[in-house]
C-alpha cells in the first residue's frame, strides 16, 4: 500500500464516481462526498502521512453511516483480485 | 449424442469436466467485475455493456485459439493423441494444482485476492481502469485469460487432446462446447448486471461462497485426474 496524496477535489470526485458505479442519484451522492470529505479533512489534520489503506478504511468508516454499499466498495478496493 | 462409441464418450466426458473446472476459475469473472466496477464509475450503461461483451469475446478467442493450437500440437507432434506416460504427467499436474488451489488460490482469507503476484494484479487493475474503448476491453479479456495460464492451460491440453479422438465433424463442435462453458460465469455476470445487481452484489456474493469455490474447484481437478486415471490410463 503507497501513501495516499490527499486531495479535496480529487477524493470528492471519486466517491461522486463510485456512488455513481451503484447507480446513486447524483444529488444524493454529492452530499454524501461533501461531507465525508469534511470528515476525512478533519481526520487526516495532526497526520503526518496516511497510507491508502488507512484512507480507505476511514472512507468505508464514514461512508457507512449514508449508504453500506458505498462503503463496501471503498473497503474491498483493490481487493477483487 | 446418437452414433458416438463409448470412447467418444470419454471424450466428451474429459471435455466436460475440463470445461466445468475452468469455468469455476476466478481470475477472468473478477478481472470483468474490475472493468464493470471502473466502466459504470465512468461511462454510461451502453458503453459498459460494450466493453464487457468485447471483454467476453477477447477471452472467447483466446480459448478457442489456445484448444485448437493444443490439439493441432499434439496432433502433429504425435500422429494421434498423448500417451498414456504423458497423461500420467497431466494427472501428476492436475492433483498438484488441486492441492495448491486449496491452500495457496486465494491470497488472505478476508477479501477474493488471488494468487497472482501483486504486480500483475495491480496491471490487470490499472487495465480495467483505462479501459475506454472495445479494442482495450478485448485486450484485457486475453490478458486476463493469459494471466490464469498457469491453471488453465492443463485443462486445455486435455480438452485438445481429447478431441483428437473425435470424429472430425465433432471436433469444431467440441471446441466450441469446451469455450461456452469455460465463459458461461462471464455471461451470468454479465445478465446479473443487466438484472440489476451492482458490483458490490456480486463482489459481496463472490466473498460469502470463495471457500465453497475453492473446494469445489480443488474437487473438480481431482475428479477430472480419476476420471483420466479411470478411463485414459487404466481403461486404456
Amino acid at each position: 500500500m503507497g501513501i495516499a496524496k490527499l486531495s479535496k477535489k480529487k477524493l470528492h470526485d471519486e466517491i461522486i464516481r463510485e456512488a455513481k458505479v451503484l447507480g446513486i442519484h447524483s444529488g444524493t451522492s454529492e452530499i454524501i462526498a461533501d461531507k465525508v470529505v469534511l470528515k476525512i479533512m478533519k481526520w487526516r489534520e495532526g497526520r503526518s502521512m496516511i497510507t491508502e489503506e488507512d484512507l480507505n478504511e476511514r472512507l468505508a468508516k464514514e461512508l457507512a453511516k449514508y449508504n453500506e454499499d458505498l462503503a463496501y466498495l471503498f473497503k474491498s478496493k483493490d481487493k477483487i483480485i | 449424442m446418437e452414433g458416438l462409441t463409448p470412447v467418444n464418450l470419454v471424450q466428451f466426458g474429459t471435455i466436460l469436466l475440463a470445461a466445468l473446472v475452468h469455468a469455476s476459475l476466478q481470475l477472468g469473472l473478477g478481472a470483468l467485475l474490475l472493468l464493470y466496477h471502473a466502466s459504470l464509475g465512468k461511462h454510461i450503461k451502453k458503453k459498459t455493456k460494450q466493453l464487457a461483451s468485447n471483454y467476453i469475446l477477447g477471452v472467447t478467442l483466446l480459448t478457442v485459439l489456445i484448444v485448437s493450437t493444443a490439439a493441432f500440437i499434439i496432433g502433429t507432434i504425435t500422429s494421434s493423441s498423448l500417451s498414456v506416460e504423458a497423461l500420467a504427467i497431466i494427472v501428476g499436474i492436475l492433483l498438484m494444482l488441486a492441492i495448491i488451489i486449496w491452500f495457496f488460490y486465494y491470497r488472505t482469507r478476508r477479501s477474493t485476492e488471488l494468487w497472482l503476484p501483486k504486480s500483475v494484479a495491480r496491471y490487470i487493475g490499472t487495465r480495467a481502469k483505462l479501459t475506454e474503448s472495445n479494442t482495450e476491453a478485448f485486450s484485457l479479456g486475453m490478458l486476463s485469460s493469459l494471466a490464469e495460464i498457469p491453471f488453465s492451460i492443463v485443462l486445455m491440453i486435455l480438452a485438445g487432446n481429447s478431441i483428437l479422438g473425435l470424429p472430425i465433424n465433432l471436433q469444431i463442435f467440441a471446441v466450441l462446447l469446451y469455450t461456452f462453458i469455460a465463459i458461461l460465469p462471464l455471461f451470468i455476470l454479465r445478465f446479473s448486471i443487466r438484472r440489476g445487481n451492482t458490483v458490490v452484489d456480486v463482489q459481496k456474493w463472490r466473498m460469502k461462497n470463495k471457500e465453497f469455490l475453492k473446494v469445489m474447484t480443488g474437487v473438480g481437478f481431482m475428479t477430472l485426474a480419476l476420471f483420466i486415471i479411470g478411463f485414459r490410463i487404466l481403461g486404456g
